[in-house]
């Protein structure tokens, strides 16, 4: 189990960083929700980025299998709710059923050697956000895991 | 006679300027008013005061904070001129008493793989001379029983700051910038007091 979870929360990281910069439409900014250091501007502004945040990441029943969730989607302030799917969509191309995301601890300048995979089981476009999030829309993922 | 000269005819105060690391000396001389005698609470009568100066006599941009001879500190808060003639004969600088001192606090992660970075270090950016008032207690947005105290800092103008940093003043507390403005020549900021109040 050591340092699995942050493997994973690293490895989430960096498919969420990567949808960001190489959105086809041009690069948007990339928001890590488990965090708040330098975001207020962003959030606050009405410029698109992909968001988001590690949910669970539970043994299933017991190492080395784990079951997983968490919540990537966009946010685009301005524009149609189009272009929010369109930036849904690039998340959905990723993260879509049966596809498996190879887990490596990405939390280093170097990338780990791969530690396990996780295989996505579901995935729920969520409703739209209302209130502080206003604008954002989120996928709930959900994966199961292997870790060794 | 010129009304410049008889502008001028009072100024006997000279004041220092702060160039950002030194007060350096002279920096403008002209008549040092209290903006009120009203003995009251209020910022309006105790920490704002009036600097006259004639003819084309400036506080020059450079120094956003000022100091007279008995060491009280000034931000220059804001400038109205006279006109006559289309000549400028005389210039009125609103000052602002500014006790406080902030660092202004950056936030920078290191590189990883990831791409959105790691570990967080936290670095002074710049040291300010400022006023604060507490203007109120806000209920949190996330639970019931939390109050914060929020109170408005103002700080020289030019001043780089955004919601992204956070202020230590010389209280000994961290604050959270939520508001960062322009007034007038300041800059005023927005603050909630972070942590328990003593």
């Amino acid at each position: 189990m050591s340092g699995f979870i942050k493997a994973v929360k690293s490895t989430i990281d960096f498919h969420g960083h990567n949808i960001g910069t190489n959105y086809a439409g041009g690069s948007v900014a990339t928001v890590d929700m488990n965090t708040d250091i330098n975001v207020d501007e962003l959030l606050a502004s009405d410029a698109p980025a992909i968001l988001w945040e590690l949910v669970t990441c539970s043994e299933a029943p017991r190492e080395p299998m784990w079951d997983v969730s968490f919540m990537i989607g966009a946010k685009t302030s301005k524009g149609t709710g189009y272009a929010r799917m369109s930036l849904l969509e690039a998340v959905t191309a990723v993260m879509k059923p049966g596809s498996s995301l190879s887990v490596h601890d990405y939390s280093g300048t170097v990338a780990g050697p791969q530690v396990g995979f996780l295989s996505v089981t579901a995935v729920d476009l969520d409703p739209e956000q209302e209130g502080r999030f206003a604008g954002v829309r989120l996928v709930a993922v959900r994966c199961k895991g292997l870790s060794w | 006679m010129k009304l410049s000269q008889a502008n001028s005819y009072f100024n006997s105060v000279h004041l220092e300027g702060w160039d950002g690391a030194a007060w350096v000396a002279d920096v403008a001389l002209g008549n040092f008013l209290s903006f009120d005698r009203f003995i009251t609470e209020r910022t309006f009568g105790q920490k704002k005061r009036m600097f006259e100066t004639g003819g084309g006599a400036v506080i020059p941009d450079a120094y956003r904070v000022v100091r007279t001879p008995d060491a009280n500190r000034y931000l220059v808060e804001a400038l109205n001129v006279d006109i006559r003639d289309d000549v400028t004969y005389g210039r009125t600088y609103l000052l602002r008493e500014c006790g406080s001192q902030a660092d202004i606090i950056g936030f920078t992660k290191a590189a990883s793989a990831s791409g959105i970075g790691g570990d967080i270090t936290e670095s002074v950016l710049a040291t300010v001379f400022c006023d604060v008032e507490r203007i109120t207690a806000e209920n949190s947005r996330e639970f019931d029983s939390v109050r914060f105290s929020s109170h408005v800092i103002t700080m020289p103008g030019g001043t780089a700051l955004t919601t992204d940093n956070q202020l230590d003043l010389d209280d000994g507390h961290r604050y959270e910038v939520m508001e960062v403005n322009a007034a007038l020549l300041t800059v005023s900021v927005r603050a909630v007091k972070l942590g328990a109040a003593p």
